[in-house]
């Protein structure tokens, strides 16, 4: 295994708000900042992501930033979604339909991988507090991914998930209702700034808040898959029973999942070139 | 209204669930355009006990 380097880090990069704050600050810190897109069916326009990154090149020297082909992540997102799909469904019901939660543990397993084969030594992303429905984006499910990413020796971090966030629950009514909104109550005293302040102000955003915009479709890749998930979460669970609730049934439900991929883990770092989860990481099964 | 919601909300995951991967993917993506006709008084959600008001 390639010895895993502390000036490295990979980042799942979307291009969008958070991600694109995080990419700043991960260049800042570290002399090489590995930004990972991903795509699977189901998801368009990724390419978006370089709308971004080319205003990222412009501010950090040359070499900062490594960006790779976006890799695709349809075998382990099927995988994520459907192992065991029985057992799961009578266990923990419709929170098979997370999508998104499935989505992001699918992307991180491909990090994973992509850091043991690269020698990388810390992963970011652009998690935020403010999603609050989102799995993974729980500071609960994060600490379980931590442990996942901590058995391969890597570090996982999070530097933008304390930010504050303007948005009402209906930033990017495109969809309405049902689209990724960020519940944050109008009045509520605001402890710092949001994401889209902070790109603003390093002239990378041409206005504070683009969530929703159209400048916002331009920079990263749209999925209606969330909307399934959304409609389930937001009409059906949260009409009927708490936040608290919900996210204690996501958490017990990320539980399970992240445990089923303990093994597959560790198979893999002791042996990075086969086993299950470089066969998925390749498309296969 | 609420109990619309639910039920159309409960119909909708109980299909999607009992679908194939790429039949999901196509379903979702079906939902994705028609959620767009939604109006936006179907937006409010209850949270913590609070009923947050359409805006």
């Amino acid at each position: 295994m390639t010895a895993l380097r502390d000036d490295a880090v990979a980042l799942l990069y979307s291009g969008g708000t958070d991600s694109t704050l995080a990419a700043w600050k991960a260049a800042e810190r570290f002399g090489e900042v590995h930004l990972l897109t991903y795509r699977r069916l189901g998801m368009f326009d990724v390419e978006n992501s370089e709308l971004n990154l080319g205003l990222l090149r412009e501010r950090f020297p040359p070499g900062r930033f490594v960006r790779p082909p976006v890799m695709s992540v349809d075998a382990l997102f099927r995988h994520t979604s459907y192992d065991r799909y029985l057992r799961t469904l009578l266990r923990h019901r419709l929170m098979v339909l997370t999508t998104c939660g499935l989505c992001k543990l699918a992307m991180h397993l491909r990090t994973l991988v992509y850091c043991v084969d690269h020698g990388v030594g810390h992963v970011w992303d652009g998690a935020n507090k403010n999603m609050t429905i989102f799995p993974a984006q729980m500071a609960e499910v994060i600490e379980l991914m931590r442990g996942l990413y901590a058995s391969a020796g890597v570090r996982y971090d999070t530097p933008v998930y304390d930010y504050e966030d303007a948005q009402g629950i209906n930033f990017g009514n495109f969809l309405y209702g049902l689209s990724p909104a960020r519940d944050v109550d109008e009045g509520t005293a605001r402890r710092g700034p949001t994401t889209g302040e902070e790109l603003y102000e390093l002239g990378i955003l041409p206005e504070p808040d683009v969530k929703g915009k159209p400048h916002d479709k331009r920079m990263q890749g749209r999925c209606h898959q969330m909307v399934l998930f959304n409609l389930w979460v937001r009409w059906y669970v949260l009409e009927r029973r708490s936040l608290d609730e919900y996210r204690r049934d996501a958490v017990a439900f990320y539980t399970d999942r992240i445990d089923d991929y303990r093994p597959l883990v560790e198979d893999f770092v002791r042996a990075p070139a086969q086993g299950r989860l470089r066969a998925l990481s390749e498309g296969g099964r | 209204m609420r109990r619309v919601k639910i039920t159309i909300a409960l119909g909708a995951a109980v299909v999607g669930a009992a679908l194939p991967w790429r039949a999901r993917i196509a379903y979702s993506e079906a939902l994705g355009w028609m959620a767009q006709l939604v109006p936006p008084r179907f937006y409010q959600v209850r949270e913590q006990g609070h009923d947050r008001p359409a805006r």
